[in-house]
């Protein structure tokens, strides 16, 4: 499957580049998945396929334009690109659009991270079937207690290669394997709560106890019941680990090349300020072995770099993609983050409660959204009121709002408990002074 | 929390991925724009059902053979869904359209459902050879008696809610250029503060082909078309960004010049309104929501909860209260695919049903589930024709098409001097739901304060937040002035995504929590 991705590749860019694209960048991904979901002792679903796309992107007469289809015969190629340069000879031309500069790709490492379980193949269904079946009897025990539970299992195989036309091929390949229960609980009131937990590995092997999973997930879906908005007012606020990275992605919105050259971003010209709670240290390292982002190049063909994007409460970085970057006169850098690793500090979350007393501890994120250009958000918050660091009271269909540029600087400490299933790896977070909307 | 294969790296730390979310660029729309005039379809119909066949040689009997091997096992039913779509976007932005991006889909998606168990398997090849092998592959999940293929297929009848005149694939992209130059031109003409114009244009015809192992065998030629516009202007050093969306399933004259600086004005009108700004007091306080994207209210507060596979598995608030009262007799509300032209109106669902009208709340009361064909033999009720899914690598669920309140008798003017403090929203870019707790929310990207029963000041961003049958208990007045949609938008639900239209007339809500940051 290796070679075949690879000519793949090769082929459409010299079909590309004889339809008339003086440049192309082409990007064939193969994926093969399966899924199962389980409840109540039975399969409830299994899905399982295979699929191949061919994304090229292309540069005719100093124009540019993007095209993907599943259809990798040579003959259908043929058609694809002739139609695709004839439509990209329709745009406006523009003198930024272009690959990015050669002297990136020098010193280029196809190094081992870790990514692809070569046992993936020989792992059976029956095996599969069984991680179900364990992961539901979890919560065997407190059955009565539910309404409805669902146990899902799901991994893939993908393989990727790139190759830019001045001088760029490069090949990523992955495994990822993910655990997940949810389910629902309802009071003599007939509140209901729906929670869970899942787990991500890039290995069979190193799945975490489904066990823990499984009870993980049944004490949320527990302690949540009954939950009810309390008075608008103001709290500290912590927010867990595994939701952190909800908020941490407004902030990286706004450092995109693309928002700052379209004059969409609150961080334009801000660069080597202070701006956010100088505990705040975010680095973008891409070399993590088995991360979930990691990878040594991007969907460019730019090689990774580590990179530290803010430290010490200091901007230092912004994403620069290569036709922003031109348009901003700036170096290309990579227009997208891999994994996001955090300063973290000395105490986990049950700690961080105690040591605040009272507060908000907010364990999930309701819609809301983050404007870029203003920095001006407001988010729905469920979770639990806390008082002498002990869950007194759930919470939801409460509300935070604010600006970015001040929130950040609220920030007071974070956690040692960095979430490992994402690839922003987010500790908990704690807030001083957060107005919380409710009642 | 259910890990989806589209996105399970990005949304693992959600707990409830039911997200609404605008198809482009950030939806907005306002009251009012008309749909489309009923005209007849072009030449390249699809009411042959016939397209398949003439292009990838699916004809019946390589179609019993694919469902002789589905159901190889067992399984109460099978269908095929075989998909061929082509998208085109093109964007302007720094006064030039100067990208253009478009894809190619063909697949077929195969499923087995035994009970409420599935089995489900897509091949991007339509040979023989794979579509057995996929077959093979989703026959798996059952057990017992191997089943008949049917003998015959018969193609029930089918309405046309969706005719234009000219279908998308037979224009080159040069078609749609000036649209997009001339809505730019208008928004740096509307006001000197506009320092950024984006404006995106998609457009997409879908075929597809369903067949179900009970004999039916339908097509249907999905047209779509979406138009963004959004602008950044600048005052004093500060920036204000908003955006306005028209589209549905329309062919070329839907863009009207009428339409081209409907969407320039609105924007620019909306992005300016925010130097005015104030922030929304934090709190519980009267909302009017006003006609038309308001109805984002009904699609998170009820919609996503009345979905027949929540209540099946009695993981949904609604789960017990079929049959009862749950807000006051103004209040009717209507999930439909008829409207003609809007993103949610469907000829036929995704497992072959034809598209229909569905009273959800009649009169106040909860009449019923949306159901797809699953959750249909579970209920035995006939299903509602909401069986959607996103591509042929999905299995269908249970989905919206248009929702939307019928109109009530009362004043939208009355409806707002009757509030002392409040606040009045008019376009929303997002909203979200938890399906046990009710919990949902949707966050305002324009709207006012009411003071004393007049709208004054606008607002900045905030989001609004509610529990669904707590929030329906409190609508207390409804206007007579229903505007269904025109904004591009787009429902997320177990990592598929499909396209969704809403509607409502002025609506009180007697008190909601509002996300302010003023105390």
């Amino acid at each position: 499957m290796e070679l075949k991705t690879e000519q793949i590749a090769q082929q459409a860019a010299d079909i590309a580049k004889s339809s008339g694209a003086q440049n192309s960048r082409i990007i064939v991904t193969r994926e093969r998945f399966i899924s199962l979901t389980q409840s109540n002792g039975v399969l409830e679903s299994i899905e399982e396929s295979s699929s191949a796309t061919l994304s090229a992107q292309l540069f005719v007469d100093g124009r540019y334009s993007t095209h993907t289809s599943n259809d990798l015969r040579p003959e259908a190629l043929k058609s694809f690109f002739s139609q695709a340069v004839a439509m990209t000879r329709l745009l406006t031309g523009d003198a930024h659009r272009i690959l990015p500069p050669a002297e990136l790709y020098q010193g280029y490492q196809d190094q081992e991270l870790k990514l692809l379980d070569p046992a993936h193949s020989s792992v059976t269904m029956a095996q599969r079937r069984e991680r179900a079946q364990q992961l539901e009897s979890s919560i065997e025990k407190s059955r009565g207690k539910l309404n409805h539970a669902e146990a899902g299992i799901y991994d893939s195989q993908t393989e990727s290669v790139l190759v830019n036309t001045n001088g760029f091929l490069g090949r990523a390949q992955s495994t990822v394997y993910s655990v997940s229960i949810n389910m629902t609980a309802s009071d003599a009131q007939g509140h209901k709560s729906r929670d869970g937990d899942a787990a991500v590995s890039r290995f069979y092997g190193e799945c975490p106890a489904l066990q823990t999973i499984g009870e993980r997930g049944l004490q949320r879906t527990l302690e949540a019941l009954g939950a009810k908005p309390i008075k608008t007012q103001k709290l500290p606020m912590i927010v867990e680990n595994r939701v952190a990275g909800r908020l941490l992605r407004n902030l990286m919105m706004p450092m995109n090349a693309s928002a700052l050259q379209q004059k969409q971003s609150f961080l334009e010209g801000k660069k080597g300020q202070i701006l956010f709670s100088p505990l705040l240290t975010m680095v973008d390292d891409p070399f993590i072995l088995g991360g979930l982002g990691s990878r040594t190049f991007d969907s460019e063909g730019i090689p990774a770099r580590k990179r530290t994007m803010i430290e010490k409460g200091v901007l230092q970085e912004f994403w620069i993609d290569t036709y922003y970057g031109n348009k901003l006169g700036w170096k290309p850098t990579s227009g997208s983050s891999s994994n996001l690793v955090f300063q973290g500090g000395e105490r986990d979350l049950e700690a961080l409660m105690k040591s605040v007393g009272k507060g908000i501890l907010v364990t999930g994120f309701l819609g809301g959204n983050s404007n870029s250009t203003t920095g001006d958000f407001s988010l729905g918050v469920n979770g639990f009121y806390f008082e002498n660091g002990q869950k007194a009271q759930p919470i939801a269909e409460m509300n935070v709002s604010g600006n970015q540029l001040e929130f950040w600087k609220q920030l007071v400490e974070l956690g040692s408990d960095p979430y490992p299933y994402s690839s922003v790896r987010a500790p908990s977070l704690l807030f001083n002074d957060v107005l919380f909307s409710g009642v | 929390m259910r890990l989806n294969r589209r996105d399970f790296l990005g949304s693992i730390a959600k707990s409830s991925a039911l997200v609404l979310v605008p198809g482009f660029l950030g939806a907005c729309a306002h009251q009012g724009a008309p749909l489309a005039p009923l005209e007849p379809t072009g030449p390249s119909t699809s009411t042959s059902n016939t397209w398949f066949r003439e292009h990838f040689g699916i004809d019946e009997r390589v179609l019993q053979r694919v469902m002789e091997r589905a159901l190889s096992r067992g399984g109460d039913f099978c269908d095929l869904y075989f998909e061929h779509s082509i998208d085109h976007s093109i964007r302007l932005e720094d006064g030039a359209v100067n990208s253009a991006r478009s894809a190619v889909e063909l697949g077929v998606g195969i499923r087995v459902v035994q009970g409420t168990r599935f089995g489900y398997a897509f091949t991007e090849e339509l040979t023989l050879e794979s579509m057995l092998k996929a077959a093979e592959t989703a026959s798996t999940v059952a057990s017992g008696a191997p089943g008949k293929a049917p003998e015959r297929f018969r193609v029930p009848p089918r309405s046309n809610f969706y005719p234009i005149e000219t279908h998308w694939d037979t224009l080159g992209i040069d078609a749609r250029i000036p649209l997009l130059t001339g809505i730019n031109q208008r928004m740096f003409a509307a006001d000197k503060r506009i320092i950024k114009a984006n404006i995106g244009f998609y457009d997409a015809v879908k075929r597809i082909l369903v067949v179900t192992s009970d004999g039916t065998l339908v097509e249907d030629f999905q047209p779509m078309a979406m138009m963004s516009a959004s602008c950044v202007a600048e005052q004093g050093g500060r920036r204000e960004r908003n955006s306005h969306a028209l589209g549905g399933r329309h062919g070329l004259a839907y863009y009207t010049p009428a339409r081209q600086e409907e969407l320039a004005t609105v924007a620019v009108s909306r992005a300016v309104a925010l130097f005015d700004a104030v922030k929304p007091p934090a709190g519980e306080y009267p909302l009017v929501l006003g006609p038309g994207p308001s109805g984002i209210l009904l699609h998170e507060a009820i919609g996503h909860g009345i979905e027949a596979d929540f209540n099946r598995k009695n993981i949904s608030i609604f789960a017990d209260k079929l049959g009862k009262s749950i807000a006051i007799p103004e209040v009717t509300i209507i999930d439909s695919a008829t409207h003609p032209n809007t993103r949610g109106a469907i000829n036929v669902d995704d497992e072959g049903n034809p598209g229909q009208h569905t009273v959800l709340v009649e009169k106040g009361i909860l009449s019923s589930y949306l159901h797809d064909r699953i959750s249909s033999l579970h209920y035995k009720v006939a299903s509602t024709g909401s069986g959607r899914r996103e591509s042929f690598r999905f299995n269908p669920l249970p989905r919206m098409r248009n929702t939307y309140m019928e109109n009530g008798s009362e004043n939208p003017e009355d409806i707002i001097r009757s509030v002392k403090r409040g606040i009045y929203a008019e376009a929303f870019t997002n909203g979200q739901v938890r399906i046990g707790e009710g919990s949902f929310s949707f966050y305002i990207s324009s709207g006012r304060m009411i003071e004393d029963g007049k709208l004054t000041s606008p607002i900045k961003d905030v989001n609004i937040v509610g529990n669904g049958p707590e929030v329906l208990a409190r609508i207390s007045r409804v206007g007579n002035d229903l505007a269904i949609d025109q904004g591009g938008w787009t429902c997320g639900k177990d990592g598929q995504s499909v396209p969704v239209s809403q509607g409502m007339p002025t609506t009180l809500v007697s008190s909601i929590t509002i996300g302010g940051s003023r105390s």
